[in-house]
């Protein structure tokens, strides 16, 4: 890793849902559209086909050991928030693999952090009963896709002390954000526009200019049978994201 | 046809936490010593909170619930898990599904334990049985315990202290 840079992405890739496509794509999003130096350094199980410039951390070392002991379906991709307790100077960001990046976000990063950033669901949270079931523990309004902040030691540290209830209660990273943090006013969130949703926006599967990412989570759409025609980036081809997408091999 | 079911709906739900209220006035006046009473969980229901501020054994009763659409002037808008430490001596939890075991946490309290089976999403906790709320909660001396039906399960009721 380069610490002059003072400019330092983070994605995950474990498991074999997402190809090293996914990676270098990633990577090369960001190198069009960031025009601040950077390292981008990817976390994975399975360094294979990822292209060189990609820097590498062993998934399996990454955290605390007890940390590691839980299953996966307790505050799942929890590694996330290791990276809070990384010493590196500057700005850190964490890009989830699955997140396509089609606008300029040098001015997103080169802004100071007060607190952590994520994304927050206005595509949701603004409808009629957007939080008709905070009481009932399944509302969930906060997208950890894309999240920056120069020191958020806290946040590894909170979660740390209190590991054994939080694992008990949650079973995914961004509910356990939503319900201790976004509550609490300890997070921020980039504004309206920035991020968009591929699937739940409405209307949905449209390329809007404003936006300089995109997200195709899916997973709550098929779980929950909700009816919604949802897309994965991968199975986009012929529609407008694909092309952008596939570009980035270059 | 749909709102005749609804309106049942909501008729039976009122008839079971009815039963669930009345089973804890009557534990309460059996067994509790206690001065000071939290309710937690109580969601849109007020019965047992008029009925323990009017009691004159008890001098103070709150109620806790995090979620901030229940925010009012007799409710403290917290997450008792995670932000404050109760210091009442009865705790009265009508969401023990929800929420990692407050007898794991508080000792020497008196319990009135409530959870339901229908493992609802968000809910962390399920209660399949009143042993698995005694166990969970260390409650060592039971003073009772129920089971009441609700619309796809049951309530688990247990009172007791640790």
């Amino acid at each position: 890793m380069d610490r002059e840079k003072k400019l330092n992405f983070f994605t995950f890739k474990w498991g074999t849902l997402y190809g090293p496509e996914y990676v270098n794509r990633l990577y090369g999003s960001i190198k069009k559209y960031c025009d601040v130096p950077f390292n981008f350094t990817c976390i994975t199980d399975d360094s294979t086909g990822i292209r060189p410039e990609v820097l590498l951390l062993d998934y399996n070392q990454i955290g605390p050991d007890h940390w590691r002991a839980y299953g996966q379906d307790k505050i799942f991709t929890r590694e996330k928030l290791c990276l809070f307790d990384l010493d590196i100077d500057g700005t850190k960001l964490w890009v989830d693999l699955d997140n396509l990046i089609h606008g300029d976000i040098t001015e997103l990063v080169s802004r100071d952090f007060e607190k952590p950033t994520f994304i927050l669901n206005h595509w949701n949270i603004k409808k009629e009963h957007g939080m008709k079931w905070f009481g009932k523990g399944s509302d969930c309004h906060v997208n950890s896709s894309f999240v920056a902040w120069q020191d958020a030691q806290w946040l590894f540290d909170y979660t740390d002390k209190n590991l054994e209830k939080l694992m008990f209660t949650y079973k995914s990273l961004d509910k356990y954000l939503y319900y201790q943090h976004w509550r609490t006013y300890r997070l921020a969130f980039w504004e309206e526009g920035i991020v968009d949703n591929f699937n739940f926006s409405f209307p949905a599967h449209t390329y809007r200019d404003a936006a300089k990412m995109t997200l195709f989570n899916t997973s709550h759409i098929r779980i929950q049978r909700m009816g919604i025609e949802a897309f994965e980036l991968h199975e986009t081809e012929g529609q407008w994201p694909w092309d952008i997408w596939t570009s980035y091999d270059e | 046809m749909k709102q005749k079911v609804n309106g049942l709906g909501i008729f039976g739900q009122v008839t079971m936490n009815n039963k669930v209220n009345k089973w804890v006035e009557d534990v309460i006046s059996l067994y509790s010593e206690a001065k000071t009473v939290a309710i937690v969980g109580m969601a849109d229901k007020r019965n047992i909170y008029s009925w323990l501020s009017k009691h004159p054994q008890f001098d103070k009763v709150t109620m806790y619930d995090y979620d901030p659409q229940r925010a009012d002037e007799d409710v403290v808008t917290t997450d008792v898990v995670f932000d404050i430490e109760l210091e009442e001596d009865l705790i009265i939890n009508y969401a023990c599904e929800k929420m990692w075991p407050l007898g794991e946490m508080y000792k020497n309290r008196e319990f009135i334990l409530i959870g339901d089976d229908e493992h609802h999403n968000g809910d962390c906790n399920a209660i399949d049985s009143n042993k698995q709320l005694i166990e969970q909660n260390c409650i060592t001396d039971i003073w009772e315990f129920n089971k009441v039906p609700r619309w796809k399960g049951h309530y688990f009721m247990v009172a007791g202290c640790n």
